[in-house]
Order: structure tokens, then sequence, then C-alpha cells
């Protein structure tokens, strides 16, 4: 079924939309950041990400000059890229260049808080503090990820499931922390959402453009974390799925017409683009692949392959080896999504399977059926499934399958598409409708984001009794110790001049970045890592975690007390408790 | 699908998403002024020596911010509560403490908004003779697992226990490159005060108590025996086994120890025999002994 194209007025509308949806959802974002703890993982990419942005400082400087060889120059490259080589570089390097550009700049006066030394201040805009520079890029692709949203939705079933599913997508609490961070799992989550909605344009137009922007985008997916390697199997099935059409043949054909089908079948330019584009955008990205490269590339997978496992709280038992229960992921999605999303999603789901003709809009003339609902719901299934298999680590709890969360959205707005459609024939009514049945999916999950502001992380909705429930039932609060920006009031207000804390779980360069933030004080040092850090501290502190338990004990130990001297709580339950060696009476050491 | 039924699916979403919404404006929580409020009612009913025990786990640092004076730490601790007359149970119903299982609440349960405060009496067991306190009087050795001789003494380090805790590591008995703490320890991710003994590879760490007859006779010895340190138990391969010698092989009792247990009770009667001073032996060795660290602690009760 098809229907005349779009008015170009109302397609200039929905990329209006898209526009005002990617620059609101990042606006909110930065604002919302600026509340946020920098988590321990920031603090690695902080650090890496001022050493890329110097790179290409220093490569620039070095070509202005005309000096070419500094292209190929292997010393500048692991200099600058040797540190934190675990991990793809793009986010760090776009983290860098935004610092770069728009920090208020202190540099020389920050001795000590930035990995590379700076004796003259920088030429930047001046518009944004450290840590506001470095999460912007993180924001903005979130941004594009719900305007990309908004359009794979606009073209399959409409306006109003598609502004239902591009607020669902970012109001989700989980993904709303991790999209606010300088980390790679929201930015990947962006990237695959962008790759795939390209990858869907090039299925639904048949334009070379999709395609070869498919390529680069799933290269840049690449470069941003290794999930995006599980990408490329997904869409190939999908693809000799929706184009089986092709492998009919044709009695009278020869068989060199044949042969030219099945490859046809097999290498769509989509899938030509992205196995030649995406390598080279990701080798274009990553210099220090430039040398060395099977060595550095194995050394790469081989981290990933063989991580650490490390420790999670699922309902009272704490797991760090495999195998890991199953139902970790469906469990964990069902207590930390917002509720009615879920619904709506079963619903989308149900529906495609029942009444699927009249949950998409007609195809517009000129393009053809992208198999939409069926790609949405595999690219949903699909993260959970991965991380569903025993072996795999669950310790990053839902960021590892974060991706699900805008495909779950779009199921929930085509949900949202259908209501508006069948609650009334009178157009005039839908119309009227609409906003209300769009509301009604977007409120709950925006209070949900709303409440658990700045502890995201230690969110959990109300199937769980909230994070009250969710402790009781024995659910992991947090990790990173990003929470300790809660207690840095009172760390700053009661500490004498350098005071050495045990900061446990928060490492030093987050610590740093909060420093440089104005959000710590300067003169507060880290007593050092593990009992002895402990022992050697005057105020201590514990990041709730069930497997952190003995930090705790190790300070009643050394401080000879149990009575902490603040809690911070969300909602009531713990997440950081501070403790203050009690001053000794007079002639004591 | 009719209209019909498409407005009743958006009834029921609705109904869900007004649910959800109050559940987001009004959560449940815990106030701080009812943790203040139950404070202050514990505070005036405390008698020294009472335990003030908390349900759940998670709620202890809300209650210790409050009453951590009251709640030493061989209190929040314990092995178990039987050795307290009097109680004061901080809950989140309908949690409970183990230590209160089958002991009637006294009248007056009070709620403090979502809290509750519940007093139990019972009658204690008299604890005769305590291991863990009784660390100093420790005698501590090593011997190596194929050689019935040659006994190494393990001798004191570092500061001795003060109630001002100094700054710098704690004091200790030291075997070699291997130590025998006092500490909380974390055994199944509770705090337990008693004594960690890390072992050694081929290796048996010797601890002996010399109790007097007065504690000994007519009492029971509790033993309560676990692996200390998460980090080290998923890297700690086998068990522990733990030789009981009561009285210079009197009474031989093995246990075993294995990674996954958490805090095991053990009851060991006593020989009965006269002496002015009473010889407990207990053994420990591991086939595989790197990251073992053996955590006990022991009463005599009656």
């Amino acid at each position: 079924m098809s229907e005349p194209a779009r008015p170009a007025s109302s397609r200039r509308v929905d990329v209006a939309i898209a526009v005002a949806l990617w620059l609101v959802t990042s606006l909110v974002l930065q604002l919302a950041s600026r509340r946020e703890g920098f988590a321990r993982d920031e603090g690695y990419y902080f650090h890496a990400a001022e050493h890329h942005a110097a790179y290409y400082e220093e490569l620039g400087t070095r070509l202005g000059r005309r000096d070419w060889k500094a292209l190929r120059d292997r010393g500048l490259i692991d200099r600058y890229f040797s540190y934190n080589n675990e991990h793809p570089p793009l986010m760090k390097t776009l983290f860098g260049l935004s610092w770069r550009v728009l920090h208020k700049c202190s540099c020389p006066t920050e001795a000590g808080l930035h990995p590379l030394s700076y004796p003259k201040r920088h030429r930047t805009l001046g518009l944004l503090r450290a840590g506001e520079a470095m999460r912007l890029p993180a924001h903005l692709l979130a941004g594009a990820l719900v305007a990309a949203v908004y359009l794979i939705g606009r073209r399959a079933f409409g306006r109003a499931g598609a502004l239902a599913a591009a607020g669902l997508a970012i109001l989700a609490p989980r993904h709303f922390f991790h999209a606010e961070l300088s980390c790679f799992d929201a930015p990947v989550t962006a990237m695959l959402g962008l790759t795939t909605w390209a990858y869907l344009r090039a299925q639904q137009t048949s334009h070379t453009r999709f395609a070869v922007l498919a390529g680069v985008l799933f290269g840049l997916s690449l470069s941003t974390k290794h999930n995006a390697f599980f990408l490329p199997p997904l869409l190939l099935l999908h693809a000799l799925w929706l184009r089986r059409d092709l492998l009919v043949s044709d009695p009278a054909a020869p068989p060199s017409s044949k042969l030219r089908r099945v490859l046809r079948y097999l290498f769509q330019p989509w899938a030509l683009a992205m196995a030649l584009l995406g390598p080279l955008t990701y080798l274009l990205t990553w210099p220090y692949l430039w040398f060395d490269t099977v060595r550095r590339f194995s050394g790469y997978v081989s981290f990933h392959l063989h991580h650490v496992h490390y420790n999670i709280e699922y309902l009272g038992q704490n797991y760090n080896r495999p195998p890991y229960p199953w139902h970790y992921v469906p469990v964990m999605t069902l207590l930390t999504m917002p509720v009615v999303t879920l619904l709506l999603s079963v619903m989308g789901t149900a529906l495609w399977w029942r009444q699927r003709s009249q949950l998409l809009d007609p195809v517009p003339v000129g393009e053809r059926s992208g198999g939409e609902l069926s790609l949405v719901l595999v690219s949903a299934l699909w993260p959970l499934l991965i991380i569903m298999r025993p072996g795999t680590p669950i310790f990053g709890a839902e960021k590892h399958w974060l991706p699900a969360v805008p495909f779950l959205a779009l199921l929930a707005g085509a949900a949202v598409a259908f209501l508006v459609k069948q609650v009334s024939a009178r157009p005039a009514r839908q119309r009227l409708l609409a906003p209300l049945i769009v509301l009604v999916a977007l409120l709950p999950a925006a209070l949900s984001v709303y409440r658990s502001h700045p502890y995201g992380l230690s969110h959990y909705n109300v199937l769980a009794g909230g994070p009250v429930g969710a402790a009781s039932l024995g659910m992991n609060r947090q990790f990173w110790g990003y929470s300790v920006r809660g207690v840095m009031p009172f760390l700053n207000q009661s500490l004498a001049p350098s005071t050495p804390v045990y900061f446990h779980d928060a490492n030093w360069f987050q610590l740093q970045m909060s420093q440089l933030d104005g959000f710590l004080r300067r003169d507060i040092a880290d007593s050092g890592m593990e009992e002895p850090g402990v022992r050697g501290s005057r105020a201590a502190l514990v990041l709730h975690e069930k497997h952190f338990n003995k930090y705790e004990y190790w300070i009643w130990d050394a401080y000879g007390t149990t009575k902490p001297s603040a809690v911070l709580t969300h909602l009531g339950v713990p997440l950081c408790t501070v403790y203050e060696r009690p001053i000794p009476p007079r002639g004591n050491p | 699908m009719s209209g019909l039924q498409a407005r009743l699916l958006l009834l029921l979403l609705t109904m869900a998403a007004v649910w959800e919404s109050v559940a987001s404006l009004w959560p449940p929580r815990i106030f701080p002024h009812d943790v203040q409020a139950l404070a202050a009612a514990v505070r005036a009913s405390h008698q020294p020596g009472d335990l003030i025990a908390v349900a759940p786990d998670w709620l202890s640092p809300l209650i210790r911010r409050e009453l951590g004076d009251l709640m030493p730490v061989e209190h929040v601790a314990r092995a178990d509560g039987r050795r307290f007359a009097r109680i004061a149970e901080v809950s989140l119903p309908p949690h409970h403490a183990a230590d209160v299982d089958g002991l009637p609440p006294q009248a007056g349960t009070q709620r403090f908004g979502r809290l509750q405060l519940a007093h139990y009496q019972q009658t204690p067991v008299v604890v005769t003779y305590d291991l863990t306190e009784h660390f100093l009087d420790l005698t501590a050795s090593q011997l190596a697992r194929s050689q019935p001789s040659g006994e190494l003494p393990c001798l004191w380090s570092g500061p001795l226990p003060a109630a001002v805790v100094p700054l710098g590591p704690m004091g200790a008995f030291v075997c070699g490159s291997t130590r025998v703490e006092r500490r909380t320890m974390e055994i199944d991710y509770q705090p337990r005060r008693g004594l960690v003994t890390e072992l050694a590879a081929g290796q048996k760490t010797l601890l002996r108590f010399s109790i007097p007859d007065a504690a000994w006779q007519g009492s029971t010895l509790h033993l309560w025996l676990g692996l200390h340190d998460y980090h080290q138990r998923k890297q700690a391969q086998g068990p522990v086994v733990v030789t009981v010698d009561l009285d210079d092989g009197q009474a031989l009792l093995p246990l075993t120890v294995s990674v996954g247990q958490g805090f095991g009770h053990h009851q060991l009667q006593l020989p009965s025999s006269r002496a002015e001073v009473h010889h407990l032996k207990l053994v420990l060795e591991a086939d595989s002994a790197p990251h073992h660290f053996l955590g006990l602690h022991g009463e005599l009760r009656r």
C-alpha cells in the first residue's frame, strides 16, 4: 500500500521537530548533568580526552608548518593514545575537543589536576566548566538519537507515535543517567540507533547516500564501543529476510542472471558500505591502530574477551563470576524501566504480531517497506539476548543492554499511534486526543526521571517499590562511585584543612575533575587505597554496594566507632556514608 | 480491534500512568524526621548492655548515624544475640532481625513512618569465656604440615589494641608472611567480630587458649567459622580444615569450612575433667592455602 509523497511543508515540519528534539534533549541533559556526580570511569576518560585533544592540537600545529611526517609520527600517536587503549577513541576524542574549545581556562593555576601541564592559558570560547564541556558530546549524541527515533517513528506510524517514542527513548531514568556522562554506553546506544536509522532509510529509499551514511556511522559506532560488533549480524539477517524476494527465480532466466540475483541479495549496498567504510572510518579515528595493528587490535579484543568479572548484587546475592542468572536482564528491565513504557512496548509487540496492517502508515510513493516493525522488534530484543547468555558479564547492569531502549520506545510509540487511530474514527477527534494520549505515555516516564535525578543509577520503579523496595529486595544500589558528589558539601564544610580522606570507590581522576569544577576543596587529600588508605585517613567514605561492606568494617576498626558523621540517602536509602576519625584526648597521637 | 476495545485499553493505560505518576511524586521513603524520632524513643528506654538490632541490614547506617554511640562494634558485628537480655529492634516491616526470632515483642511497639520499634526480652546465655575478647591471651604458632615438630611462634607486632585507635596498621601476631588479627570480618557480607588467620601454604597455624576451670566447667563451646573477605573468597580454592583439640587430645573434632558457607555455628561439648587450666587448641590448615582468611569467633556458654 502506497500513499502520495508527503508534501514538502510536512517534511519540513518533521525535520524541524527532529532538530528541536535534538536541541531540547541536549540542553536538558547538559543542564541536568550539572548536578550529576562524576563517575569513576569518567575519570579515566577525562584523562584520556585531554591526551587525545593534545594530539590533534599538536598534529594541527605541525601540519600547519607543512610537517607532513606528523601524520605518521608513531611517537606522537603513542604519546597521546597509549593511555586507556582498551577502549576505542571516538568519544574520548570528542570529549577532549569539546573541552579544548569550550572550557573556561585557568589551566596554569591548576597544576596537578590535569594529565598534561599547561604553562599558558588555552584560547577557548570559555563557555562551560571543564566537566560540562567534556560531557557535552554525549548530550548531543543522545539528542541526535531522540531525533532519529522520531524520524523512524514518523515514517512508520505517524507523528503522535513518533513523538511518544522519541520522548520515551530518553525518559528512562537509567538511560537518562548514562546519557549525562562522559562515558560510552549512552553514546554507543545513540550510534547504534543512528546506524540502524541510516540502514532503514537505505532499505526504504534505496538511496546510496543512506547506505554510505550507514557505513560511516557503523565505523563511528565501532570507534565508540565494542557493542557495535554485534550490529552487522542483526542487520544482515533482517536484510536477507526483508529482500528474500530477490531470490525468487524466473525459470526462463539464464543461470548468469540467477547468480547476479544472488549476489545482489547478499551484497546489498548498505552491507558493502558497512563492510568497507565501517572499518576504514574505525581505523581513521583510531590512530593507535595505525602501527602494529594486528597486535594492538588483538590486545583490545583480548581485553574484552577476558574482562574481569566485577561484582553486582541481584536479589540479595553478590555475583562476580559466571554462570549468571539468565533472568537478570528481564528482571532488571522490568524493575528499572518506566512501567507504562514497558506496557506500551508489550502492546506494540502484540500489535505487530496481530494487527500489523493497522499499525503502520502507508508506504510513501517512491519508497518501499523497510521491514520497520520487525527491525525495531529484533533491535529491542538483540541486546537483551546477548547479555542473557550466562557467560556474559552483568556488572554494568542495564548499561550493557541500553541499546535496546530506543527500540523499546519505538514499540511503545507504535502502540500510542495505534491507540490514537483506534479510539476514534474521526480525524478531528484524533487530533484532539493525540496530545492527551502522548501525555499519558510520557508523563510517568518524565516523572520517574525527575524523581530519580541525580541518582538515576539507584533508581527502581514502582514494581520494585522504588529504591526502598529494591534495597529490601537486595538489588544493586549503584556503581562507579558517582554518589560521592552528594557528600562533597559536607566534606567541604566539615573537614579541617588538608585532611586525608579515604574516598573508597571514587577514583582520584573523578575527584580531580570535581576539584577543577569547584565541587570539592582543593586541599582535601586522598589517603590512598585499600586498608592502608583507611588506616591513614582522618575521614573515610563507604559507597554502599554489597561487596563493599568490608570497607565499612575496616573503617569501624580503624576509627573505633560505628557511628557515621553523615549518610547520603536517596529516598532514605543510604548511598554513601561518611565517617570521621574521633579526635583523641590531648596527649594521644 | 474495535474502537471500544481500544478505548478500554486506553483507560487501563491511563490508570497505570496515574498509578506510576503518583508513585513517582510520593514514593515510599524513609524520612529523616522519622529516624530521629525513633532514635529518641530508643535512647529514652536504653540501658547499658542493651542490643539495638536493625533489619533489614541496609537501614543500619541511618540508625547508627543517630545511635552509633550505643552500638559498639562488638554489638553490631555479633555472632548472634543470645547474650543480650534486652533487645530493641528497629525494622522496616515485614523484616525482622534474626536475634528476635521466636521471641514475643513487649507491649508498646511503635511506628515512626515506615519504621517500627519493638522491644524484646530474653534470658541471656552466660558467656564464661570469649575467645575474641581474650585475643591478647592467645598463643599462636605455625608448624610445617609435613613435619610433626619445629613449631615456630607467631610474635606480636604493632600497637596493642586501645580505646583510641592510632593511625597506621593494626597490631597482630605475625607468622612469617601471614598474620593473626582481631578485626571486624566480612563473612557472607555480614560484619562479624572475631579473629582472622591468613593461612600459609604448607603450614598449619595453631591457636591456643588457656581457659580457667571456672569458665570451663558446665560450659559448651560455641564456635563460629567462615571465610573472611569476598575478594579472597572469589579466588580461594577448596576448604579449610579446623581441628578442635580440647584438653590436649581428650577430644579431637575436625570441622570443614567451605568457601561458600557463611559464619557456620558449631556447638561442642567440653570434656568434664578437672584441671586448674584447660587447653583449647585450634589447628588450621588447607590443601590450597592462598586466599583463605579463616574467621572465627568462639564463646564458652552456659
